[in-house]
């Protein structure tokens, strides 16, 4: 078999679409990756092996019957976080509650992924309800990373930095995907809010959470957001805003760098050193580099994690064990069908959320409504900034987040670690995070850019300016268990 | 010192939409439990709503109707709590924004024409329904009804009597009927009221603390609601004591209000803006296209009937019975040369049928070109009015034909003088007491003896013609 470990989705779909590989042996080689990483990384929940090989012969007809209907990335094997629902497939979004749930609709990002030739391997594990700092809280365990297993990660990033996805979809609602990504050395992508239908996939945070994209590249990362944005009638927050598809050009692009961020307490100076040097590459290239502050930068952590748990106690109060998920059947009264169902089935830190969102909704704390008028004068301020800038340069993470066993109290880690990527999720920001080099401890570090609203094109132009001269991203081949 | 009520009424109207507020399920009552559900409103994890423009439409005719002040810009609110009827945990209504606000109706009674200031009128979403086992301890629950759309009512505190409520109620409803919006059926939940009583000293700015009545099944229990409620805070007052702040639930058959909760218990709702569903922006031109296509209301309908076409008020009160029956109405008042015919035949003839058969508004179809054609027989002679009732509860019951019937059934009016005359001289010389009676000035002999003239004449004599020709030989 042709050596496909090395090959971007983009590449991958070129040698398909020119029918140098076939859909089939694609999914081959991931599955054989899969064999050999899975039991060291555990990224996926649930493997559909039958089911990719007959989609991949499915989509292969199509290649060779020249369908226009296909996309780039047509036959590419790819995974889905658990969050994302496909109809009568197992959806748990990381949670014992839902884990015998099938859904019995789709979500649309994955109708739309479909339709172009997408070859699903399986779902991938995540934080439970998508809440946690890098994917440690998933009630099935924790997918690892692959340069260091002490880690945990999103699995959807797991998945791609293994090498047995060429790309994945997770949900964005914490910032957990960028955070697993830049500890994995893949890149990552964030649209703005509104930009790509949330129909489908299992609600945390409403309102601060997008559906993300995990890639080799940021190029791979940039072609599957065409393929999933866009209007959808099912999900009335999505956008008709265009985002503008034509690259700009490097020259005078304008990059702002939050000064307090970088002389943060806490920032480990590895990763600040990293992050800065990139930024100097950038200036090489073209861009104008500058310092800049960040509308009231104090509140909008705590903003952010108001919204959050607000939202989260709302958003998961639905499962009662009255209609699907896990019911406690040997209960006296509703009263206590309520109470053991919820005990039993949700993990200790989606507790903490809810009973935090709880008291930030109740009107005698009205932190919710406070945080909402937080976020109006963050975008407010940041409407100034962005007309004296494109993006905001910044590290993703200020250190490296304890490993798994370490970690004393996950909800405090959570908040730390979200120091940078809390803005986007805030303010309904794009962002794309893109790696950078190494960390002492031997973990890859990436930096991170956040444009105005659908400035996504900007974004990419500087961060594929970026990896087409280091040549940082293709990563996974050079770590071998 | 007397004591005056202070009373609001909140009344829940579920629209008559064809499908659901923020789902394509349709929008119908009495189908199989949980057979018009969808992942939307069942709640199921990461379905979202989708705003049904038709309900804001709706919203607006009532608003507008209502003399409100629309919002320029209105948004949706979750209302949590628990309860295996709702199944998100949330229920999506409007807090901060409501669609419309500042609106007013004005109510007569016996006593007083006032209004009736209404506070807001808002959008939200109906509950799943419980169906409780009566003996085993187990509860069904049917979600058809889960997101049916809702319009919630609120008047401010301008009540001052259970008949001003009532009137407020009627008024309500038969403008939400005119408007289309909902067939406000109180027996199968379409209507609901809720009240809010207080009561003071006459003069006193200051009402006691409202307790709210809800479980109330009928205008009449309304009425009596509110008594009780009134009197029993009356009662504790004067005796020295405190109204609690507390929820009370209806109970007409015991005439007397439960409590339910009282504020210590009063439910937390968190209540939290919609992330959802945008902000929906109501523009200048919705709202005239929605003014415009306004229908007309029925006390525009009284005034009109009554002013253009020289009905009664009593008639124009019947006729404006219901939409149906209005527009049943106008169609045959438009066919016919001489509405106020049309308009003696249905809300005479058409309405005492309805009431006699219990035909509902909805099932009322009774064809207006018929009607219109009988009006028109009796309009120019062809026909007496008294014929006339018998073909139209023909044209009622059996759908007939009224030129088809009159003809087959010889029902003609009987105008040839010479067959009148004949019919009056063979009564006269039958009828001799009658006659002398009359002669000694007994008037009301004379109308036994038209009776007479009309029953030889098998009833199709014309009236104004037996009339003259008795007066003639009688008095002559």
């Amino acid at each position: 078999m042709k050596n496909l470990e090395s090959l971007t989705a983009l590449e991958l779909g070129e040698l398909i679409r020119r029918r140098a590989v076939s859909c089939e042996e694609a999914v081959r080689h991931c599955l054989e990756v899969m064999e050999r990483r899975e039991p060291r990384i555990s990224a996926f929940l649930e493997i559909s092996r039958e089911k990719a090989l007959s989609d991949a012969k499915e989509v292969q007809k199509r290649v060779d019957a020249d369908d226009q209907t296909l996309s780039p990335l047509a036959g590419v094997p790819m995974a889905l976080s658990d969050s994302i629902c496909i109809r009568d497939l197992k959806t748990t979004g990381g949670s014992r509650m839902l884990q015998n749930f099938h859904p019995p609709y789709s979500a649309t990002v994955w109708e739309r992924l479909k339709t172009g030739g997408a070859v699903l391997l399986g779902k991938t594990a995540l934080d439970e309800f998508g809440m946690g700092v890098s994917g440690e809280t998933c009630a099935f365990g924790p997918a690892r990373n692959v340069w260091d297993n002490r880690w945990a990660l999103d699995g959807s990033v797991a998945a791609v930095a293994g090498g047995e996805a060429f790309y994945a979809l997770g949900s964005d609602g914490t910032g957990a995907l960028r955070r697993s990504a830049a500890m994995a050395g893949v890149s990552s992508l964030r649209p703005t809010w509104g930009t790509v239908s949330r129909y489908g996939v299992v609600s945390g945070t409403s309102s601060l959470e997008q559906v993300g994209v995990v890639g080799r590249t940021i190029s791979d990362c940039a072609q599957v957001l065409a393929l999933i944005r866009g209007r959808d009638h099912r999900d009335s927050t999505t956008s008709q805003v265009q985002l503008a598809d034509e690259r700009s050009s490097m020259q005078e692009m304008k990059i702002g760098l939050p000064d307090c961020y970088f002389h943060q307490e806490g920032m480990d100076p590895c990763i600040k050193e990293r992050v800065l040097s990139a930024a100097k590459q950038l200036e090489g290239l073209g861009a104008v580099l500058f310092p800049v502050e960040l509308p009231i930068v104090d509140l909008i952590l705590p903003a952010y994690f108001a919204i959050a748990c607000g939202e989260a106690s709302s958003n998961l109060a639905r499962y009662d064990g009255i209609r699907y998920g896990y019911s406690a059947n040997d209960v006296e009264n509703l009263q206590e069908l309520y109470i053991q169902s919820r005990s039993r089935a949700l993990g200790n830190q989606i507790k903490k959320y809810i009973l935090l969102g709880n008291l930030f909704l109740s009107e005698k704390e009205n932190c919710y409504n406070k945080a909402l008028q937080v976020r109006e004068l963050v975008v407010q301020g940041l409407d100034n900034l962005f007309d004296r800038c494109d993006m905001i340069l910044s590290p993703v993470v200020p250190s490296i987040p304890l490993p798994m066993e370490e970690k004393p109290s996950q909800l405090l880690e959570c908040y730390r670690q979200s120091a940078f990527t809390a803005l986007a999720n805030l303010a309904g920001l794009p962002a794309v995070t893109v790696p950078c080099g190494y960390h002492s401890e031997g973990l890859p570090i990436s930096f991170q850019l956040i444009g105005k609203p659908y400035g996504e094109g900007k974004l990419l132009t500087v961060a594929d300016a970026y990896q087409k001269t280091d040549g940082f991203s293709k990563t996974s081949g050079e770590v071998e268990a | 010192m007397s004591w005056e009520m202070v009373a609001g009424v909140e009344v829940h109207v579920e629209l008559a939409t064809k499908t659901k507020v923020f789902c394509g399920c349709a929008n119908a009552f009495g189908a199989e439990p949980n057979t018009f559900i969808c992942p939307v409103c069942t709640g199921m994890p990461g379905a979202l709503p989708t705003l049904n423009r038709q309900v804001v439409n709706y919203a607006l005719r009532a608003g507008l109707a209502l003399g409100c002040d629309i919002a320029p810009q209105t948004a949706f609110d979750r209302k949590n709590y628990f309860y295996p009827d709702l199944p998100k945990a949330y229920q999506i209504s409007q807090l901060s924004l409501p669609i419309c606000q500042n609106g007013s109706l004005e109510i007569e009674t016996k006593q007083v024409t006032k209004q009736i200031r209404i506070r807001q009128i808002h959008i939200e979403e109906d509950t799943g329904k419980l169906t409780h086992h009566p003996t085993q301890p187990y509860t069904l629950v049917d979600f058809n009804r889960c997101g049916v759309p809702l319009l919630e009512i609120v008047s401010q505190p301008d009540i001052s009597d259970a008949d001003e409520a009532i009137a407020y109620l009627e008024n309500l409803r038969e403008i939400l009927l005119f408007l289309g919006v909902s067939d406000c059926k109180m027996q199968e939940g379409s209507l609901r009221v809720d009240l809010n009583v207080s009561v003071r000293r006459q003069g006193s700015k200051e009402p006691s603390v409202p307790t709210e009545l809800k479980n109330i099944n009928s205008f009449q229990a309304v009425g009596r609601a509110m008594r009780w409620e009134a009197a029993r805070q009356i009662q504790v007052l004067e005796a020295g004591g405190k109204i609690q702040r507390e929820t009370r639930r209806w109970d007409d058959a015991n005439n007397r209000g439960i409590v339910l909760r009282s504020k210590e218990e009063a439910e937390q709702y968190r209540y939290m803006p919609e992330p959802d569903l945008p902000v929906l922006v109501i523009d200048h031109g919705w709202i005239e296209r929605v003014q415009r296509e306004l229908p007309e209301l029925p006390r525009e309908k009284r005034i009109r009937y009554q002013k253009e076409m020289g009905i009664s008020h009593q008639q124009a009160c019947t006729l404006t019975g219901s939409p149906q029956m209005a527009a049943l109405f106008e169609q045959t008042a438009a066919l016919c040369r001489n509405p106020r015919e049309a308009a003696h035949l249905i809300a005479g003839e058409v309405a005492r049928l309805c009431t006699e058969t219990a035909t509902r508004p909805e099932d009322l179809k009774v064809d207006a070109k018929k009607l219109a054609a009988l009006a028109d027989m009796i309009d120019s002679g062809r026909i007496n009015r008294t014929v006339g009732k018998e073909v139209a509860e023909r044209i009622f019951r059996l759908n007939v034909d009224p030129e088809t019937y009159v003809a087959e059934h010889g029902l003609a009016m009987v105008s040839d003088p010479n067959v009148v005359e004949a019919a009056v001289r063979r009564v006269l010389r039958e009828q001799t007491k009658s006659v002398a009676d009359y002669r000694n000035g007994k008037e009301r002999a004379f109308g036994y003896l038209v009776g007479q003239v009309m029953k030889s004449l098998k009833g199709k004599g014309d009236p104004a013609l037996v009339h003259r020709v008795l007066h003639q030989l009688l008095d002559g």
